[in-house]
């Protein structure tokens, strides 16, 4: 009974995300004012947040391709230390830190803004539109220049400001990118940004008698469960 | 369930708009740039010509494993398939500005180390001769790191059972170090390495006696022949003897010159009178002939045949 009552409630939160992906797929949600609110959000989740970002991406790039390159070089495999940064770096950990950053800074400021007290109805999907597409385009946007930092900091940690060894990097950088590994990436961060984006806003769903406090938790371990099973996934999928 | 139009908006922050479209527009172009630089990395805008490898085994081997030759990257596998010949199809893209390292006596080869993927490497050393052709088809030589290995431990393991032989109890260099032990006790003994040699306290007390009496035969040998009036005091007064023989010789071989002398020109002497009788005897034989054409009884000469 209560399995079933559970499974109910994820349909209609599957049904919920859909809809909202659909409104935000849709010109017609899009008006002044919605484009305001994204903005707004966008520059909550994005602009704000970029250079406190930016400065731990280069500092966690920095500390782990000195700890991989010079682990490597005392092994005798420093021909694999590059290959192995950047799939750990840019193609894993960015894009879960830039989710998580996005998620920690926006998700609370959303929840706070669409909870609502029980008996209210729920918002209008266009409501929805600048909490989903801002919180979704500030990962993007984060994951995508924390990645190019942390590429060019990996380079210069292992080969100093040196530029012979460009040519070869970007070879390493192309070869790491092939069309299989950049279709997961982009799977990827999509979809950490359509979860970022529309997670949080699941708790306009939760209208029951539970305290906010307690419903803004639950929807943060929802989150946190579904960024944990798409990285999951996504290491398994590609071995399968 | 209608939705309702009540909800708080976001916060409102300054300039928003414009800080969310340039956002956007960097990371539209950083993320273009990106794809742009990956394709080029990629090799997408180089022209490229084919290469085809075929190896016992593409293990190791992946799709984007790169070609090098000396130490650099000149070609990439795009596909690998397994040929109707049961070996392994290496395709190869090498860009065109790289080919020309591709001769046609280039060898390849393929490189499997005990760590990390496989190498295929390319190596020309005639750069003279013409270039590869687009689609050619090469063997690959393949020499294989790991493949030695369990040979290598076999060996290892046969070299450590020899080395326990070896160190056993009763072996043969157990036996050879309590030989050199008894030899280095029988060193540091009382006759030292006369002992130790001669295998004996005894042997070496009678080498001792026999060298004592042999110092006696030479104190004995000195006193007969350097003496007074020794056997070297004889010895000299002969060899003077000798030399006065030796120059009444010289004087009687002198003698015997001056007599070979004399006889030289009593020699010449001889030739003149020779001359005169070889002369004489001509002239007697001359004589005779004159004779014998006129005496009565000359004979004809007449010639007979047979």
């Amino acid at each position: 009974m209560r399995g079933r009552r559970w499974l109910k409630h994820q349909g209609r939160l599957a049904g919920f995300s859909a809809l909202t992906v659909v409104a935000a797929l849709s010109p017609a949600c899009y008006d002044r004012r919605t484009g305001r609110s994204l903005a707004c959000m966008l520059c909550l989740g994005a602009w704000q947040m970029l250079p406190g970002y930016l400065l731990a991406s280069v500092l966690i790039s920095t500390v782990l391709t000195r700890i991989v390159a010079v682990t490597a070089a005392s092994y005798g495999l420093s021909h694999l230390a590059l290959e192995a940064i950047v799939r750990v770096l840019v193609i894993e950990l960015i894009p879960l830190a830039a989710a998580l950053f996005v998620a920690l800074r926006v998700a609370p400021v959303t929840m706070q803004r669409l909870g609502r007290p029980a008996g209210d109805p729920p918002p209008a999907y266009r409501e929805l539109i600048p909490y989903a597409v801002g919180s979704a385009a500030a990962v993007i946007v984060l994951a995508v220049l924390g990645g190019i930092a942390a590429l060019a900091v990996a380079y210069l940690v292992v080969h100093g400001a040196s530029q012979w060894a460009v040519t070869d990097y970007a070879r390493l950088i192309g070869q790491v990118f092939d069309p299989a590994m950049a279709a997961v990436f982009t799977g990827k961060l999509l979809a950490f940004a359509i979860t970022v984006g529309i997670a949080p806003t699941t708790v306009a769903l939760d209208s029951g008698n539970a305290d906010p406090v307690t419903r803004q938790m639950r929807v943060m371990a929802r989150l946190l469960v579904l960024l944990i099973l798409i990285e999951a996934a996504l290491l398994i999928l590609p071995r399968l | 369930m209608p939705p309702a139009d009540n909800q708080l908006p976001p916060p409102d922050i300054p300039h928003a708009p414009l800080k969310a479209i340039s956002l956007l527009l960097i990371t539209l172009l950083a993320i273009i740039a990106f794809v742009l630089f990956v394709m080029q990395a990629r090799g997408v805008f180089q022209p490229t010509q084919r290469l085809l490898l075929v190896a016992d085994s593409a293990e190791g081997v992946a799709v984007g494993s790169t070609l090098t030759f000396s130490g650099f990257a000149i070609g990439r596998v795009v596909r690998i398939e397994l040929g109707n010949d049961g070996k392994a199809h290496f395709h190869i893209e090498v860009p065109v500005d790289d080919a020309r390292w591709l001769r046609t006596s280039s060898v390849f080869t393929l490189e499997r180390g005990v760590v990390g993927g496989a190498s295929l490497r390319a190596f020309s050393g005639l750069l003279d001769d013409p270039p590869l052709a687009d689609g050619a088809r090469r063997d690959v030589l393949s020499g294989d790191a790991s493949a030695g290995v369990p040979q290598l431990i076999a060996n290892i393991q046969q070299l450590v059972l020899n080395l326990e032989r070896l160190t056993a109890e009763q072996s043969a260099l157990a036996n050879s170090l309590n030989n050199l032990q008894q030899f280095s006790a029988a060193l540091n003994g009382r006759h030292g390495a006369l002992n130790a040699i001669l295998g004996g306290e005894r042997n070496a007390r009678q080498v001792i006696e026999a060298l004592e009496r042999a110092n006696a035969l030479l104190a004995k040998a000195d006193a007969r022949l350097f003496a007074n009036d020794g056997l070297m005091d004889k010895a000299q007064l002969s060899v003077g003897e000798l030399a006065q023989l030796l120059s009444e010789a010289r004087t009687s071989l002198k003698k015997a010159d001056d007599i070979l002398a004399n006889v030289r020109g009593a020699s010449t002497d001889l030739d003149a009178l020779r001359n005169d009788v070889e002369a004489t005897l001509r002239r007697v034989n001359a004589l005779t002939e004159q004779l014998n054409q006129k005496w009565p009884f000359a004979r004809e000469r007449e010639l007979k045949l047979p």
